[in-house]
């Protein structure tokens, strides 16, 4: 049927245009990028173009360097991530459900939340050394108090609601309440977390290649600092920014997910 | 307390222990709350007793402490004197209660299927169940409650009277040996509010579960109880009960009829004067008696 068809394209239609938005504005940024490179001839060492930008990520990817700090930059960031995220939920959990751990341990949280990671960084690697232990520890120290402190907010709003009655009700032991309610409750809190964290576990990691390190893409970003081989550093900037938004990315599409499935009124 | 039998009733009661003795026995319960001054009693020596499969309103004035005795039969209160068992033990034991809240209060991350089963799934209870027999115990109330084929629904997905069906039997589906129920259906418009009274009472009698429902509707309870019990104001005591002498489940008929609607003019009058004198009183259908609230066209 034409009608019915047409009502169905233009939803379709519209998403599309969304979609298209964001690529369509980074890629006018990159032209008029370009284009003020070639109008105003800048300081090379100070700016550089997205076209040779995209030449020395070519070069350094060829060689075999760029995907090598990538890899490392990758893994130590998705570790620090990863236990950050337990952590985190953990901590944050505990904080939400009990009134006794947050009068207790808040005010620690508030106060290590506030401490700039870069400030710290020279110590833990002192104590660690330039291994991957201190770079995820580093992530971790940067990315935990997001996540704590977003889970905190869920699991009090939480274990404090109507459902608490339900599980109470039902008996439910502390594991069962756990299981059932405070961590499918507090799930879009503990994304919403993580996604603020990924951010500063980025910043994070840079910082603690700055004091030392022989590979990743804070290595990259410093040593073409010092080499005076800008471009390096903005193919290390735009790698980071790209990791960045992915994982930005993936994290908001599934919490937006988990929002929509819970409150769409319409439907299955 | 010197009520009369209930009207013969299909004996469907399939977990009581001893088909006799009451689901619920309480005496010369005592409780208090804890205030910043002190302790302020609630309950002043409540005694009530539910037989197997029968149906207990509780009305009161607000704040008499109608939820605290829910919350009693529980196991979520203690007592300060006075005694309380739920077939035969003390409350939070054994012999489970069924608990359906004023708010629908689903889980809105499950389905609708995935919510009954809640109670099914907790391990801690003594009998372990399948998938398969969670699966179909679910159905089963879906289907008791007339809520068939929605069961992939999201909560939010529902309407405010469909939730409150779902609530009904999730609380059900754990086989209770009793279901409590607190201002269950205060939430929603008057003729949901009016079929799912209806489908509740169709709905315990199928399952021959025995009920306490607290409520300040007194329509709600006369047609809901084969009992109804008047609290006093606070510190609560039973300061009289009336019985429903009208067969379940019950219909549309009786919800809109000249007995119920007498009946719930006595029970009026009573909590109006707040006297005693109508302690343990036999309700007859009364011609003369007038309408609590404005009377609804039929």
């Amino acid at each position: 049927m034409p009608a019915s068809a047409l009502t169905r394209s233009m939803p379709t239609g519209r998403r599309l245009r969304r979609l298209a938005v964001p690529p369509l504005s980074i890629a006018a940024g990159l032209a008029l990028w370009q284009a003020a490179i070639s109008v105003f001839h800048p300081n090379k060492l100070a700016v550089v173009g997205p076209w040779e930008i995209a030449r020395d990520a070519r070069r350094l990817f060829a060689n075999g360097t760029l995907g090598a700090d990538i890899r490392l930059s990758l893994v130590q960031l998705l570790c620090g991530l990863a236990i950050a995220v337990v952590a985190g939920t953990a901590a944050g959990v505990l904080l939400g459900a009990s009134r006794w751990v947050a009068g207790a341990v808040g005010p620690w949280v508030t106060v290590l939340y506030t401490i700039p990671v870069i400030a710290v960084a020279p110590l833990v690697i002192v104590a660690l050394g330039f291994g991957d232990a201190a770079k995820i520890t580093i992530v971790v120290a940067a990315a935990f108090f997001p996540i704590a402190i977003s889970t905190q907010a869920g699991a009090a709003a939480v274990t404090e609601g109507g459902l608490r009655d339900v599980t109470r009700a039902f008996r439910a032991n502390s594991l069962e309440t756990l299981w059932y309610l405070t961590l499918p409750g507090t799930a879009p809190h503990i994304l919403t977390g993580v996604r603020l964290a990924i951010g500063r576990a980025l910043i994070a990691l840079v910082a603690a290649d700055l004091f030392g390190s022989t590979s990743g893409l804070g290595y990259l970003i410093i040593s073409g600092q010092q080499n005076l081989e800008t471009s390096d550093v903005y193919v290390g900037v735009v790698t980071l920014s790209v990791i960045g938004l992915v994982l930005t990315g993936l994290v908001g599409y599934a919490e937006r997910r988990i929002t929509a499935a819970r409150t769409a009124r319409a439907g299955a | 307390m010197g009520s009369a039998t209930t009207p013969a009733r299909a004996a469907t009661v399939h977990d009581a222990p001893d088909p006799g003795r009451p689901v619920i026995e309480i005496a010369a319960a005592r409780t208090h709350y804890a205030t910043p001054a002190g302790p302020l009693p609630v309950l002043d020596g409540v005694d009530l007793a539910v037989r197997p499969g029968e149906v207990v309103a509780v009305v009161g004035p607000s704040g008499c402490g109608k939820t605290t005795l829910l919350r009693v039969l529980q196991g979520l209160a203690p007592l300060d004197s006075g005694e309380v068992a739920v077939h035969g033990a003390a409350p939070g034991g054994a012999a489970e209660t069924g608990y359906v809240f004023q708010q629908p209060s689903l889980f809105p991350w499950w389905n609708v299927r995935r919510n009954i089963e809640f109670g099914l799934k907790l391990r801690a209870r003594g009998r372990r169940t399948s998938a398969a027999e969670r699966r179909a115990q679910a159905d089963r109330l879906l289907e008791i409650v007339g809520l068939t084929g929605f069961h992939d629904f999201r909560p939010a997905a529902l309407s405010g009277g469909m939730q409150q069906r779902v609530n009904l039997a999730r609380a059900l589906a754990i086989d209770p040996a009793v279901l409590l129920l607190d201002e269950p259906f205060s939430a929603v418009d008057t003729l949901t509010r009016e079929r799912l009274q209806r489908v509740l009472s169709r709905t315990l009698h199928a399952l021959g579960t025995a009920a306490v429902i607290v409520t300040h509707d007194i329509r709600e309870a006369v047609f809901l109880g084969d009992r109804v019990a008047v609290m006093s104001e606070r510190p609560g005591r039973i300061v009289a009960t009336f019985t429903v002498d009208h067969p379940r489940p019950r219909t549309e008929d009786f919800q809109h009829g000249e007995q119920l609607a007498a009946i719930a003019a006595r029970v009026y009058r009573h909590l109006k004067d707040g006297d005693e004198r109508a302690h343990a009183e036999q309700a007859a259908p009364a011609a003369d008696a007038p309408h609590p609230e404005k009377r609804r066209a039929r």
